[in-house]
């Protein structure tokens, strides 16, 4: 099927201990956009984001990244094509140096000392992390760190992109920052997918939303729609986004805004008439 | 890792687990004094069978599993060594169901011990409460760095690395990415936990006390009287009667 | 003398070049909800460690001035003995909870204490019910969600009795929907209580609404303090890197291109009876309602 990058069908997955964690799910995504899976802890995100490189093989069901079969592939060969950034930097960062832990993935795609250090000046460029270049990436702060692990993976030069929980842990700032880094992924051709339970950090980021609770999907849709729908968001224990949470004490029902400027301009202009 | 896994404590009540810990202290010097005193195989078969026969009926049949696959690698190389040392069948299978029987009595008794009883016994014996506290953390910890574990290798093979690719050398350099995550994490884990205990008085007090008590049940009365009597039948035979020079397997077949 | 008084506090860690906090004078009253806020690697933490003796005693450093707690300088008490005067909360509750399950862990502390029996299983028996454990108490950890952890330990640290509650981000780790929750719940531990909180914070827009005080921290000094509603008008809290709440925010935006507003509104609620004119704006509390 054109366009459509990511196929997952009829996913069912168990843990060799335990229940079942994903109930038969279905998703499309398609090339260059970004989406967003939102839900609570235990919803099932987690699993359902190691199917996409082939960390975890169905129990039933399938998943097709760019037509192929992902139990058909191994892990190293589908992490060429699928970038998956897990939501403890400490899980990852292991290098000497910043400079280093970039080129791990590049070492790992097996290409030749030349064209590494050409893909390491230019990330190391384009995220800002030159100075850090002979740096202890242990020593970096937290946000440091993240970006790090987004930048070593993207490095890699996946189409896709996979961010687990990128605001954990992260400072206002730093989320700032997260969002402009996604927003230029995007430009540059990247599907992006964003696992949260931030609902907050997507009023910065247009996306289409996909809800998930219990291991299966219970709503999807564009994010305007989703977020100003509180009967399913609460069903996912979730919570509006603050300005949702404003604009619906102050118009009476849940009402989009962009941002605050526009739920200002929103009530001026409603007590104009 | 089903080794490891085969030691840990399991929250589940079984009707083992609510035995008073100096009950399952009996139970395991029963088996340990037991299997020491005896060289030859029938010997061992018969603590041996005895003894999975209670990890059976108490509920400990995957621990059984675990252990006994666990150790199996260990449990060869036991019978090989002897088998070269004493070429001898009989007493090579044996010191490999000792090592056996050592084994599986001793996770029977950790899996079933919470290890607060651990330090109630410590306590009792007049023993340091650090010896019995690091036990407790250990056992707290190591599903915790399980599971942690598990995150590493997924994020570095997502980045590329395959661990079982090379020749050995290269293979042991693959894990290097996961061992360094993991030493880094360690290290700060303990520092937070470090900072735990000092939120929670952790030796504040020397007279630090114990909510729980120790108690015998009926069942424990019955359950220590009864490995109590086995155990000194045991001592009494391997003394006096000398019965493993009678009871070999070749004098058993000769027997028949 | 205030319940904490940190004078003219300067500490550097060992090894570090620069001084993590700088001149820090700070005075917190009993009863208070102080919200400290600042950008990652501020000092808040390092702030906190200074109350409950982690630091000078834990970790090596060169500290001029002093910390007095409840009248005591923290210099000449052990931490385990200003454990029960000040309990600290930390960021990831995996890493705090000590025991296996969540009975053992609220006895853990009171046993450290060499409490007698009788009075530790009293005290046990009547926290899991204030905090409405019943149904998790025998439960091990890891079977735990990262919200219910947090709840045991800030249970378990309640249950030695301290004055005072420090708490370090302890809604990092947490989903939205959780970290809310351990935010109400820090409420209610402060007002039917009465037990001083000081709270480091990145989620404002939860927090503010329940301090009396906020403390802005920036580059190891202390830049701003007050009450919420005159603190996050400030210009510099933004452009240090804190996050205002949006009410603060749409009340900005209003007085300039509406018209004045008689109160800075710091939740949904209020922004909605300030802009129906309703004057009882700055008392009420969300009539969002948690139960645990």
């Amino acid at each position: 099927m054109p366009g459509k990058v990511i196929q997952v069908i009829n996913l069912h997955f168990k843990y060799s201990f335990g229940g079942e964690v994903i109930k038969g799910l279905n998703l499309e995504v398609e090339e260059g956009e970004i989406l967003a899976i939102i839900g609570s802890n235990g919803a099932g995100k987690t699993t359902l984001i190691k199917h996409l490189n082939g960390l975890l093989k169905p129990t039933k069901g399938k998943v097709f990244i760019y037509g192929k079969d992902t139990e058909k592939h191994s892990v190293a060969e589908l992490s060429k094509i699928v970038g998956l950034v897990f939501q403890n930097p400490d899980h990852q960062i292991f290098a000497e140096t910043v400079e280093k832990e970039i080129n791990f993935g590049l070492e790992n795609l097996g290409l030749d000392e030349r064209a590494r250090n050409e893909v390491v000046d230019r990330i190391l460029k384009e995220f800002e992390l030159e100075v850090y270049r002979t740096t202890s990436p242990h020593s970096l702060s937290g946000g440091e760190k993240k970006k790090l692990t987004i930048a070593s993976v993207v490095a890699m030069d996946p189409k896709i992109l996979v961010l687990d929980e990128p605001t954990i842990g992260q400072d206002y700032l730093q989320r700032l920052k997260l969002v402009d880094l996604i927003k230029r992924l995007k430009n540059e051709g990247k599907t992006v997918l964003i696992v949260t339970h931030d609902l907050d950090f997507l009023m910065d980021i247009p996306c289409r939303v996909v809800v998930l609770h219990n291991g299966i999907k219970i709503a999807e849709g564009n994010r305007e729609d989703i977020l100003c729908q509180e009967e399913i968001l609460n069903k996912a224990s979730l919570l509006f986004p603050q300005l949702i949470e404003i604009s619906t004490k102050v118009f009476g029902r849940p009402v989009w805004v962009n941002n605050v400027e526009d739920l200002g301009r929103k009530f001026i202009n409603g007590v104009r008439g | 890792m089903s080794f490891v896994k085969a030691f840990l404590f399991e929250p589940e009540t079984k009707t083992f687990s609510k035995l008073d810990p100096r009950t399952k202290i009996i139970f395991l010097t029963f088996f340990w004094v037991s299997t020491l005193l005896f060289n030859r195989m029938i010997i061992q078969i018969i603590l041996f069978t005895s003894l999975v026969l209670i990890g059976l009926i108490s509920g400990f049949k995957e621990k059984i599993k675990d252990m006994v696959k666990g150790s199996l690698i260990f449990t060869s190389l036991i019978v090989v060594i002897n088998y070269f040392y004493y070429s001898d069948v009989d007493v090579s299978l044996g010191m490999g169901l000792r090592f056996l029987v050592l084994m599986v009595s001793s996770s029977i008794f950790f899996a079933s011990t919470p290890p607060e009883d651990l330090g109630l016994i410590f306590n009792y014996f007049k023993l340091p409460y650090s010896l019995s506290f690091a036990l407790e953390t250990a056992s707290r910890f190591i599903p915790t760095i399980a599971l942690e574990a598990q995150e590493i290798i997924d994020a570095q093979r997502s980045r590329g690395l395959e661990l079982d690719k090379g020749g050995f050398l290269k293979r042991i350099k693959n894990y290097i990415p996961i061992l360094i995550p993991l030493i880094v994490n360690a290290v700060q884990r303990s520092l937070e936990l470090a900072e735990s205990l000092e939120s929670r008085a952790f030796g504040a007090s020397n007279k630090r006390t114990y909510s729980k008590k120790l108690k015998f049940s009926k069942l424990d009365y019955l359950f220590s009287i009864g490995m109590g009597i086995a155990l000194a039948v045991m001592i009494y035979s391997a003394a006096f009667l000398k019965i493993e020079e009678i009871v070999t397997l070749h004098s058993l077949i000769k027997v028949f | 003398m205030e319940q904490i008084e940190v004078r003219n506090v300067t500490f550097k860690y060992k090894g570090s070049k620069k001084p993590s906090l700088k001149n820090i004078d700070l005075k917190v009253k009993r009863g208070d909800f102080v919200l400290i806020i600042g950008p990652t690697g501020c000092g808040k933490t390092t702030l906190l460690r200074t109350m409950n003796g982690l630091i000078p005693h834990f970790y090596e450093g060169d500290m001029t001035g002093d910390v007095y707690v409840e009248g005591v300088n923290t210099k000449d008490v052990k931490t385990s003995e200003l454990a029960q005067k000040v309990g600290l909360v930390f960021q990831n509750p995996d890493n705090q909870f000590i025991t296996l399950n969540v009975e053992r862990e609220i006895s853990f502390g009171l046993e450290n204490l060499g409490l007698a029996e009788e009075e530790i299983r009293g005290i046990v028996r009547e926290t899991i019910k204030e905090f409405n454990l019943e149904k998790i108490k025998d439960k091990p950890p890891y079977a735990l969600s990262g919200g219910e952890k947090q709840k045991v330990i800030i249970a378990a640290i309640l249950a030695m009795n301290p004055d005072i509650l420090v708490l370090d981000e302890p809604t990092a780790n947490l989903d939205p929907f959780n970290a809310r929750k351990i935010i109400d719940l820090l409420h209610i531990i402060n007002k039917e209580k009465g037990k001083t909180i000081i709270l480091v914070e990145h989620r404002t827009y939860y927090a503010a609404r329940y301090a009396n005080r906020v403390v802005v921290m920036s580059k190891g000094e202390k830049i701003s303090e007050g009450s919420p509603r005159e603190v996050f008008l400030k210009e510099i809290i933004e452009e240090v890197g804190v996050f205002v709440p949006f009410p603060v925010k749409l009340y900005k935006f209003l007085t300039l291109n509406w018209k004045p507003i008689s109160t800075v509104p710091l939740t949904a609620e209020e922004t909605f009876k300030l802009l129906r004119g309703s004057n009882d704006a700055g008392k009420s509390y969300p009539s969002h309602k948690f139960t645990f």
